[in-house]
């Protein structure tokens, strides 16, 4: 039985805040590698992390523009197309991939702990994670995603948990008006629309999870709360299950989501149950919302357009490049029940309302690419009865990457969380704000197999992030 | 059976020295037989091509035709996957996919790379090869890609295709002057078995003793 911090637990870590290794995965797909005979570097620069084609190539529901010509495993008929025009005497005629949609994605991570924080020096997560994806299309009207991954992790040095998780997600394509304006995703959405585009987790190259986006309220130490039971609110930028509507075209995006909010399973720590669904909420009434918009000056259309060139002789074959500047913003509301049970029974319980809003750029120039972001969050009463405080919070980062070699990319991420949290509250800690440094790099041994060589190093909470901090980061990761 | 080009050589070789380099065009014809390998003949980039060629040993520059060729870019495939073509002869590279394709090239006898350009859907860039030798054709943005090109500075050369059946290519290259040449195979995998052959060409037809490809190691 695993310990959740949130609701019984009193354990050294549970005033953590940020969840420190991405564990949500699973977008690398080497199943579409074998449909198209094409490398992975056709669409992801640095897998998981898309380039442009690889971006259109999603929003387009798993199609490139045209791309009857690039698929070399056969396709099957469950219907010859003279059937669309027999309808509705007919069922509607499909396709299907005659490979099998299936990929795996294998995480070892390596930690070593230069400071002396720890247990121990060295620990082995082997493997932390194996990622079973299944993600594929039904002729242009339908697309799937899920993925089953096994999980191991520390916590930032703790003994080791492990569990399964899943998602699942249908697309459906061009449901009504013009090419490309609406789409439907079903089920655990938000993946790649959940925070600021492009400095998404799912989409990333680094090991650490950005902050913006897995911060969580901190709760409370029961062992000095006097309580006996508290339940904070478990939100972070993680995917959801949900409904989501997004439409493109050349310049922009968008996406809007309505999804169950208050999540039984928070990303900071190890879920009760040993197979859980990413993004489960509470079932309540209330729904959570939230809507992605994005913009883009230069370089490939979002939908693959603008791929003519003005002067061949001068553009880039870098499939990395795309010189642009992308302007993204963010917003999110929803709601969270707070819980508290004192030691002598009595309980409480209201709603944290709270939304954020973020905005965030990203520019690209030749091999270098660097993004800003800025999210502020406002939290009605995230500490129901112990406190009548609103929280407000600043989060931010600043990236670079820098393609020294098509196969070496050193990064770097400056990133701050300021929060303020209620001054007289038994067990919480008021100041929590963190600033850090991630430097990294990581290295393509082959399109589908990477190493990063990662650390973080706190400029400011370093004693909150004691297990993090100063901790070296070796992950090796083989997807297939 | 194997062992058949080499019984006819020195006879040939000798001829060679007899002939006179005056007289009608001939079709210069054979077949070239794999040999202790079996050749892929289907998918994007089978093995299936070989390509022939007739070096001449008399040198009588022959300018290039200018009609271009073309080699397109088509469901991130290059079409053809093995071209042949002279120097000073314009190729053009098209690019038939709703997407960006590259032309990079890797000369192999110097090991020098050059990039001609990324261009879109439509869009075509021509080049003119100017020195004789085997160019690796790739595509940056898909790294899958790759096509050959043999650069001669005759324009007596010929892409013959293997049969799966049979692992033989039949050849035939046309309008062939007569005189001294020799004869050489090119396969991407495979070696041509011994030293190039030297031909006579005389006359309106002209066989030439079967070719034999194989692995390196048998070559010799
Ligand atoms: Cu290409």
């Amino acid at each position: 039985m695993k310990n959740s911090c949130l609701t019984s637990g009193a354990g050294r870590f549970c005033l953590l805040l940020v969840a420190a290794q991405a564990w949500l995965e699973g977008v690398a797909t080497p199943a579409f590698t074998r449909k198209y005979g094409t490398s992975c570097v056709t669409c992801h620069e640095a897998f998981p992390r898309r380039n442009i084609v690889g971006e259109a190539f999603r929003l387009n529901g798993y199609h490139f523009i045209d791309d009857e010509l690039y698929v070399k495993a056969p396709l099957v008929e469950l219907g010859d197309e003279a059937y669309e025009r027999l309808w509705p005497k007919a069922i509607w005629p499909t396709t299907l991939s005659t490979q099998l949609p299936f990929s795996l994605i294998n995480r070892f991570l390596l930690e070593v702990d230069s400071d002396g924080s720890r247990d121990a020096e060295v620990l082995f997560l082997f493997p932390e994670e194996i990622e079973l994806v299944w993600t594929g299309t039904i002729g242009k009207t339908f697309s799937y995603y899920g993925d089953l991954i096994f999980i191991q992790k520390d916590f930032g040095g703790n003994d080791i948990q492990s569990w399964a998780q899943l998602k699942a997600r249908v697309g459906i394509h061009d449901i009504v008006g013009p090419e490309n304006l609406i789409n439907l995703n079903i089920g655990t959405v938000g993946t790649q629309t959940m925070g600021l585009y492009p400095a998404l987790d799912h989409n990333n190259y680094t090991t650490h999870y950005y902050q913006y986006s897995s911060w969580i309220m901190p709760t409370v130490n029961m062992a000095r709360s006097g309580l006996s039971e508290f339940r904070g609110n478990p939100f972070s930028l993680q995917p959801q299950i949900g409904l989501e509507l997004y439409g493109f075209g050349p310049r922009w995006k968008y996406a809007i989501g309505v999804v169950s909010g208050d999540v039984l399973y928070p990303a900071d720590v190890a879920p009760d149950d040993d197979i859980t669904f990413v993004g489960t909420g509470r079932n309540r009434g209330a729904k959570d919302g939230y809507a992605q918009v994005c913009y883009k000056i230069g370089g490939l259309g979002f939908d693959g357009s603008d791929s003519k060139v003005e002067d061949p002789t001068q553009a880039s074959a870098d499939y990395w490049r795309d010189d642009s500047l992308i302007m993204s913003a963010f917003g999110y509301a929803g709601s969270a029940q707070i819980t508290t049970v004192d030691n002598a029974g009595a309980e409480w319980e209201g709603d944290d309302a709270f939304w954020r809003a973020g905005f965030g750029l990203q520019q690209k120039y030749k091999n270098l690419t660097v993004a800003v972001g800025y999210m502020y969050g406002y939290d009605d009463r995230p500490y129901g009865n112990l406190s009548p405080d609103f929280v407000p919070s600043h989060t931010w980062f600043a990236e670079a990457t820098y393609y020294v070699f098509p196969w070496l990319l050193p990064y770097g991420r400056y990133e701050g969380l300021l929060l303020d949290l209620p001054e007289n509250i038994a067990g919480l800690n008021p100041d929590q704000d963190t600033q850090r440094v991630v430097l990294g790099a990581k290295a393509l041994v082959r399109a589908n197999v990477s190493v990063n060589l990662e650390t973080t190093l706190y400029t400011q909470g370093a004693d909150l992030q004691s297990g993090f901090d100063k901790t070296i980061f070796l992950l090796f990761n083989l997807s297939f | 059976m194997r062992h058949k080009a080499y019984k006819v050589t020195p006879l040939l070789a000798l001829l060679a020295f007899a002939v006179p380099a005056s007289g009608q065009e001939s079709v210069v014809e054979g077949v070239v037989r794999v040999e202790r390998a079996k050749v892929l003949t289907t998918g994007a980039k089978s093995d299936k091509e070989v390509v022939v060629s007739l070096e001449p040993l008399e040198t009588k520059p022959i300018p290039p035709p200018q009609k271009r060729v073309e080699m397109d870019q088509r469901g991130m495939v290059f079409l053809p996957h093995v071209m042949t073509v002279q120097v000073g002869r314009t190729v053009a590279f098209l690019n038939s996919d709703n997407d960006r394709h590259n032309v990079y090239f890797l000369f192999e006898k110097t090991g020098d790379t050059l990039d001609i350009g990324t261009w879109g859907p439509g869009q075509t860039v021509t080049h003119v090869f100017k020195e004789p030798g085997v160019v690796v054709t790739l595509c940056q943005l898909h790294l899958e890609m790759a096509a050959y090109i043999l650069v001669f500075d005759h324009p007596f050369h010929t892409v013959a295709e293997i049969r799966a059946d049979t692992q033989t290519a039949t050849f035939k290259i046309p309008n062939v002057p007569p005189g001294r040449y020799q004869v050489n195979a090119w396969h991407k995998r495979l070696k041509l078995k011994g030293q190039p052959v030297p031909l006579v060409v005389q006359g309106d037809r002209v066989a030439v003793p079967d070719l034999v490809i194989t692995k390196k190691q048998y070559a010799k």
